[in-house]
């Protein structure tokens, strides 16, 4: 057998075997994970919230819920490359809350995890902050309730992508 | 060679990768030009118009990653895969024709992810945020011409063996594939929850693993021995690298969710293969660094090899970076702080960037048959880049240490931005330095296209490196 064809099985072999101990068996662990009580919620509530196969208009209007149009608007206007929702390890608990069983995502697409946070993480921001008035203010001029925040003055936002925004944070719990 | 309507009265030689190289500085100014933006954006938030949602810093960053990735870095490959791939097989590129409409089709791609990205018509998921029709496009129009092109140029070789650099090349092109479609699966099948978020994370993760970092190192692998004149120091190392990347960098993609409710064992294994990334990150090194032995005086003098290994030495500290900073041990302090945002540029921009660069300085004015506009600008160029990013770096790992101490003693969240916004002053000045110094490589290149001096075309065909085919 030429060489190139034993290198050629080789590397396959390495690369889906790597397929195969990581994509295949973690996600077929993960799919058994049962759904909990909050996931069961969620997905009623929000959906396939983003622009996948079966959902092809990122525009909110066929969402279930006005929470899940909210989502939509959240992940259209990028409020995830900063608001975090998954609490990091050890002190970050204390302030931010409990990290979500693995049960309580399931359902959902996207998770919206987040890897860069340059805003507090917003996975419990129902249970500190369920202001609307607050909620209002601070997406229209972020530094008029607190000042310093780096956050985007969200003024092209009409008042009902604002409605939908608000009640998906309500359901942040 | 069988012929057929993209080999049959093909373009002259080199014209892909010349279509490549162009394309990838422009997408490479309008990429950091983005990236202006968002600095600004985050150190003062009110320095554009609030009304125009394109401005918004969370419309721009997405656009700012996917043109540096997909439009600069790895255009950049693709040129140097059509400049290398004949030169090291001895042969023509397979087709030129199907190599030019590549880069078009990629051209008009970037276009569509231009617009559908910063109007928000996105999928949700980091690094792999276009709309499913494009995660389409993207496998069947950009990467799949390509992986055709070079692998059917590998085959019809006029070479016994195969050169280092080939390797990577070819399985490099077969990982993306399978990467990029294993991220797009989310979008196309109705995967949810932790299986999805850990399958973007894995494509994510491996977007750099087996793309951007074998295919950098083939560059480095080609142009380092190729400009010294010395032989390469050893193959055997070359081997260990190219099987240690294949076999430790495919699976640490759950580093990346370590505080996610991901199962244990995914994060230990992750872990651990994470921290043998070292292997192929420390056999390559040395192997490039032994390869300059005689040579050094080299670094100074000669304007590629003086990218190529400034990048081969921005890798010692990634990879000891990347192999410990994803352990529980560290993660738990660091993750999603600037530190993150300082690593991923220092393997972006000052590892991968660097070694293109570095090709594009060496291989384009070759396939030009021109000398170089201007060695002063080339120099400043570096220059203003080499100190515009190590500051860039400084500023943003401080910023994340800041961060990273906020967490621990549990201040009130607003504390740490205040805190950080004079790092993000920082970053607009050394990120601007880097910036201002990417229109000065395309003009040069421009100039050079149009007024360099012509050199006469080699007698010989000898483009292969010496000992390429040992």
């Amino acid at each position: 057998m030429p060489k190139y064809v034993v290198g050629a099985v080789l590397v396959v072999l390495v690369i889906f075997l790597s397929i195969a101990i990581t994509i295949v068996g973690g996600s077929t662990y993960m799919n058994e994970i049962p759904r909990t009580q909050l996931a069961i919620e969620k997905e009623k509530m929000l959906g396939h919230s983003a622009w996948t196969i079966h959902d092809p208009w990122m525009r909110g209007d066929d969402a279930p819920t006005l929470a899940g149009k909210g989502k939509k608007i959240f992940i259209r206007e990028g409020c995830w490359w900063c608001h975090t929702l998954l609490p990091e390890q050890t002190q970050d608990w204390a302030y931010f809350g409990d990290p979500p069983v693995a049960g309580d995502v399931q359902g959902e697409a996207p998770s919206l995890f987040g890897s860069d946070r340059k805003a507090p993480d917003l996975l419990h921001i129902a249970s500190r902050n369920r202001v609307k008035a607050w909620h209002y203010v601070h997406h229209r001029d972020p530094r008029a309730v607190t000042p310093g925040s780096i956050m985007p003055a969200f003024v092209h936002l009409t008042d009902e992508e604002l409605d939908a925004i608000i009640a998906y944070l309500d359901t942040l719990k | 060679m069988a012929t057929n309507i993209l080999t049959r009265n093909d373009y002259a030689e080199g014209t892909a990768a010349k279509h490549f190289f162009f394309s990838s500085i422009v997408m490479l100014n309008i990429g950091v030009f983005l990236a202006l933006l968002t600095s600004m954006r985050l150190a003062w938030p009110d320095v554009f118009p609030n009304d125009i949602p394109w401005l918004h810093f969370g419309r721009i960053r997405p656009v700012h990653v996917h043109f540096v990735i997909f439009g600069w870095i790895s255009m950049a490959f693709a040129g140097a895969m059509c400049y290398m791939a004949p030169a090291l097989c001895k042969t023509k590129l397979w087709s030129e024709k199907l190599g030019v409409w590549n880069c078009w089709a990629w051209n008009i791609g970037m276009v569509f992810v231009f617009f559908t990205l910063i109007n928000g018509m996105t999928s949700g998921r980091e690094y792999q945020d276009l709309i499913w029709p494009l995660d389409i496009f993207v496998l069947v129009f950009v990467f799949a011409p390509l992986a055709v092109n070079i692998w059917l140029t590998m085959l019809y070789r006029q070479t016994q063996g195969l050169y280092v650099t080939m390797w990577f090349f070819g399985a490099a092109l077969l990982f993306i594939i399978l990467s990029y479609f294993i991220g797009a699966v989310p979008d196309l099948f109705p995967v949810t929850g932790l299986a999805e978020a850990y399958m973007t994370w894995w494509h994510a993760h491996n977007i750099l693993g087996l793309w951007i970092t074998p295919v950098s190192a083939a560059i480095a692998y080609y142009i380092i021995p190729k400009i010294s004149g010395n032989t390469l120091y050893s193959h055997k190392i070359g081997h260990l690298h190219f099987w240690s990347i294949a076999a430790f960098y495919s699976t640490p993609g759950a580093h990346h969710l370590m505080g996610a409710p991901i199962p244990e064992w995914l994060k230990s294994f992750a872990s651990v293969s994470g921290v043998l990334i070292m292997i192929p990150a420390l056999a390559f090194v040395v192997n490039m660094l032994m390869t300059m032995k005689d040579k050094w005086w080299m670094y100074a003098k000669n304007i590629p090899l003086q990218w190529a290994l400034t990048g081969v030495l921005f890798a010692i500290p990634l990879n000891i970076q990347g192999a410990f900073q994803q352990t529980r041990a560290l993660n738990w302090y660091i993750h999603g702080t600037h530190w993150i945002v300082a690593h991923a540029h220092l393997a972006l921009l000052g590892f991968s960037s660097f070694i293109e660069i570095g090709a594009i300085y060496y291989g384009l004015p070759k396939l030009l048959k021109r000398q170089l506009y201007s060695e002063k600008l080339a120099r400043l160029h570096f220059w203003m880049m080499a100190i515009g990013f190590l500051g860039f770096w400084s500023v943003l790992t401080a910023a994340g240490l800041v961060q990273g101490a906020a967490k621990v003693y549990e201040i009130p969240y607003i504390q740490s931005v205040i805190a950080t916004h004079p790092y993000m002053v920082g970053r607009v000045i050394f990120g601007g330095m880097i910036i201002f110094a990417q229109p000065i490589f395309l003009y040069n290149m421009w100039m050079t296209a149009k007024y360099g001096k012509k050199i006469a075309p080699e007698t010989t065909g000898g483009q292969t490196p010496v000992g390429a085919t040992a």
